[in-house]
């Protein structure tokens, strides 16, 4: 479902030179698998789920979603690609504030240009748990609720594919358990892809694949290496 | 849900700093508001208020004071003018050119409402601005012999609680006490949404009776403007009398009486009155030319029953002109420059089409002032509508051109500020936007939702303006309505303000532009930094 080959990225610096992030010769999920990335900061894990997403190009490589190699799509198509095909569960939410659980969920379907679905809206947001809290805003909502209603929003369009970036680091404990669950779950029952980065462990102990950055990514393990040389 | 939809839930998120700046944008468009609305039903009460009549013959003087005087009431009268004059418009020396003549005579006032005095005609013969007649509120029209009656406008018997059958004693205007004999209402005129509403129509008979002594003689208080007038005629005739004498007057005092008005004009007074054959003296010598002949030695023909009206005055004559025909071929261009420069012609828009030919109707209006102050040397005649199109073109139009041009100003600053709002607004929306663009909206869309947003905070304060602006007419009314007698309803709604709406989206698209295009080019990975 999701395949990176000779994925790289690398940024320019001040001075001309080429910063490295990325070197993943290959990686792969399967259609409704559930993967844990797991790294140290500054390893490139929010890098590469951008990459995932299209709302970063890759200095080169292929990102192969569902048969489509995503940066050889314009930055238009690419948005639309995102929109219908991805969902994105953000560290801090993202919620856009003016609007409500239900309008936020409905947001990421008005962007696919399918039209939006309301009562599947309503329903996701009753499978996270927040049937009684549609109509509140994400200031008069915990950051926990906020967090799940962020988890619907992902699902709003049948997306092949769910991209989640430290999604309990917000959290509080009491609901990092809840939140994990419910993306779990909800990606089970949708038959999504699930991809997980995050740097807890207690987060990634539940999951049967857990890959780590340092391992795909040659760059990182370069850095880890040099670290480790430094070190010694 | 739609990007309008969205659009409108941020400008909600931000209900203060959007308040503020609709509020802004709306004192601009009340500003326009207003002025299109005043001007627009100022102008059309100007235009309409003429309408009705062709012709309005008074003293010689302004015309525009003549045209006010008689039109709105809102300047004081011209000096009068004889009342044979009145009487020499109904016989047959200008009956191919009039058909009908109506007389008013003011000078008096009703608790600050002007006494218009007047026959049946002004009721019977006028139509209003509607094209229909007069119609009554309650009551009746006063009859000719019914000398104490009289009809009260709307806006008169409303402000002063009256009704029909109640009596009313107005005097002299600026000495607004009880001078006459009361007066009976038997009639309430409809509402006309004209100066008529504010008048008080008074039977022209009773009028003088009031104003004459018990010897018969009649005393109106016009001795001074008389006297003014009196003078200024005396020069005018002598410069008449000089260029006259330098003319050839081998003038056939028998021709056709059917001639031209052209023909009337150069044809002197005196030739026509030294015609002893003449054998109608009112047609052929309707004023004396001669400075002898002035207004206290005149002796009238008593074959044109004058006698009777001894020194009787009128302020105004109003005149409805007949209709002629004449083929008017040439160009198109030179039709139009005929119908331009020939003022109270109209045009047969029928017959341009097929022959390129034109009738041109009510010719006489054209020769008809020519030929009234040719041979009555006191007075002029003056077509309202040319005189009130002048008159609101330079006076009250550039006014008001400069009224927009700040009202639109304005807005503009407006349009300026809304920008620096949602420009100092697109820092804190970084985020925001690169949230939608995570959840896949196109750079397009993002754009388009500012975009959306300005021109919904645009039409908001826009929509806001025109509610404030009828308000505002509604709170200046009773000012416009006490110092013209204009009466400007806060409901009056002009299509100019149409144009507000494709305006301010236009000024919203270029002031939201610069907003948009920072949205645009949100970098997104970047913005979502935590």
């Amino acid at each position: 479902m999701l395949e990176l080959r000779n994925l790289k990225k690398s940024y320019k610096e001040p001075d001309g030179g080429e910063l490295p992030i990325l070197d993943v010769p290959k990686w792969t999920v399967d259609a409704g698998e559930q993967v844990v990335v797991i790294g140290p900061s500054g390893c490139g894990k929010t890098t590469l789920l951008h990459i995932v997403a299209g709302i970063l190009r890759p200095s080169s490589g292929h990102v192969l979603i569902d048969g489509w190699d995503t940066p050889l799509l314009n930055e238009s198509e690419r948005d639309q690609f995102r929109a219908r095909r991805i969902g994105y569960v953000f560290q801090t939410f993202n919620l856009l504030q003016g609007f409500s659980a239900l309008e936020n969920v409905m947001l990421g379907m008005a962007f696919a240009g399918k039209g939006t679905d309301r009562h599947r809206a309503i329903d996701l947001l009753k499978r996270v748990g927040l049937g009684h809290r549609l109509h509140h805003k994400p200031g008069q909502m915990s950051v926990g609720e906020q967090q799940r209603v962020s988890v619907a929003r992902a699902l709003a369009n049948k997306p092949k594919l769910v991209l989640a970036d430290e999604p309990t680091a917000n959290v509080d404990v009491g609901n990092q358990q809840l939140v994990i669950d419910m993306l779990r779950n909800s990606c089970r029952e949708e038959g999504v892809a699930l991809v997980i980065v995050t740097h807890a462990p207690q987060v990634s102990s539940q999951f049967d694949r857990v890959d780590r950055l340092t391992d795909i990514n040659l760059v990182a393990k370069a850095k880890v290496a040099a670290n480790a040389n430094e070190g010694l | 849900m739609s990007l309008w939809k969205i659009a409108l839930r941020s400008i909600q998120h931000r209900s203060l700093a959007s308040s503020l700046t609709a509020l802004s944008m709306s004192l601009g468009v009340a500003l326009v508001v207003t002025v299109l609305v005043i001007n627009g039903v100022v102008s059309k009460t100007f235009q309409q208020g003429a309408q009705g009549y062709d012709l309005i013959v008074g003293a010689k003087g302004s015309k525009l004071q003549l045209v006010l005087s008689t039109v709105f009431y809102n300047q004081d009268p011209l000096a009068p003018i004889p009342y044979r004059y009145y009487e020499l418009m109904k016989t047959s020396r200008y009956s191919a050119e009039v058909e009908a003549a109506i007389p008013i005579a003011r000078g008096d006032s009703y608790n600050g409402f002007p006494v218009v005095a007047t026959n049946t005609d002004y009721f019977r013969r006028l139509l209003k601005s509607d094209g229909q007649h007069y119609t009554l509120h309650k009551g009746e029209f006063f009859k000719n012999a019914d000398l104490y009656s009289v009809v009260v406008g709307y806006t008169v018997a409303k402000k002063s609680g009256l009704r029909v059958g109640d009596t009313i004693r107005f005097g002299h205007t600026g000495r607004d006490v009880d001078l006459h004999d009361p007066f009976t209402i038997v009639g309430i005129l409809d509402h006309t949404g004209s100066p008529n509403d504010r008048a008080v129509f008074v039977n022209l008979e009773g009028f003088y009776k009031q104003h004459e002594n018990p010897d018969g003689t009649f005393q109106i208080n016009y001795d001074l403007v008389e006297q003014e007038a009196a003078q200024k005629l005396a020069q005018m005739k002598e410069q008449n009398e000089q260029e006259q004498g330098h003319e050839d007057h081998a003038h056939d005092a028998h021709e056709d009486h059917a001639h031209d008005a052209a023909e009337q004009q150069e044809g002197s007074a005196p030739h026509q009155e030294q015609d002893a054959d003449h054998d109608h003296a009112a047609e052929s010598t309707p004023e004396s030319g001669n400075p002898e002949h002035g207004e206290q030695g005149h002796v009238h023909d008593e074959s044109c029953g004058h006698d009777h009206d001894g020194n009787r005055r009128l302020t105004a004559i109003l005149l409805i002109t007949r209709e002629q025909s004449v083929d008017v071929s040439g160009t198109m261009d030179q039709i139009d420059a005929l119908a331009e420069t020939q003022p109270g012609v109209a045009i047969s828009e029928g017959d341009l089409v097929t022959t390129k030919k034109k009738k041109v109707y009510n010719s006489a209006v054209t020769a008809l002032p020519a030929k009234i102050e040719g041979e009555l040397l006191e007075a002029q005649a003056v077509a309202p509508v040319r005189e009130i199109s002048a008159f609101f073109q330079d006076v009250i139009g550039n006014i008001q051109k400069i009224l927009i041009i700040f009202a639109i100003q304005v807005i503009i600053v407006a349009g300026i500020g809304m920008m620096v709002s949602i420009y100092n607004s697109m820092n804190e929306r970084r985020q925001e936007i690169a949230i939608m663009r995570a959840l896949g909206a196109r750079r397009i869309t993002v754009m388009s939702i500012i975009l959306f947003e300005s021109i919904l905070l645009s039409l908001g304060g826009g929509l806001l303006g025109v509610l404030i602006g009828h308000g505002l007419v509604a709170v200046i009314n009773p000012w416009i309505m006490e110092y013209s007698n204009v009466m400007v309803r806060p409901w009056d709604f002009q299509l100019a303000e149409l144009i507000l709406i494709p305006g301010l989206v236009a000024l919203a698209s270029i002031v939201g532009y610069l907003p948009a295009v920072i949205a645009y080019r949100t970098d997104v990975a970047q913005s979502l930094q935590p």
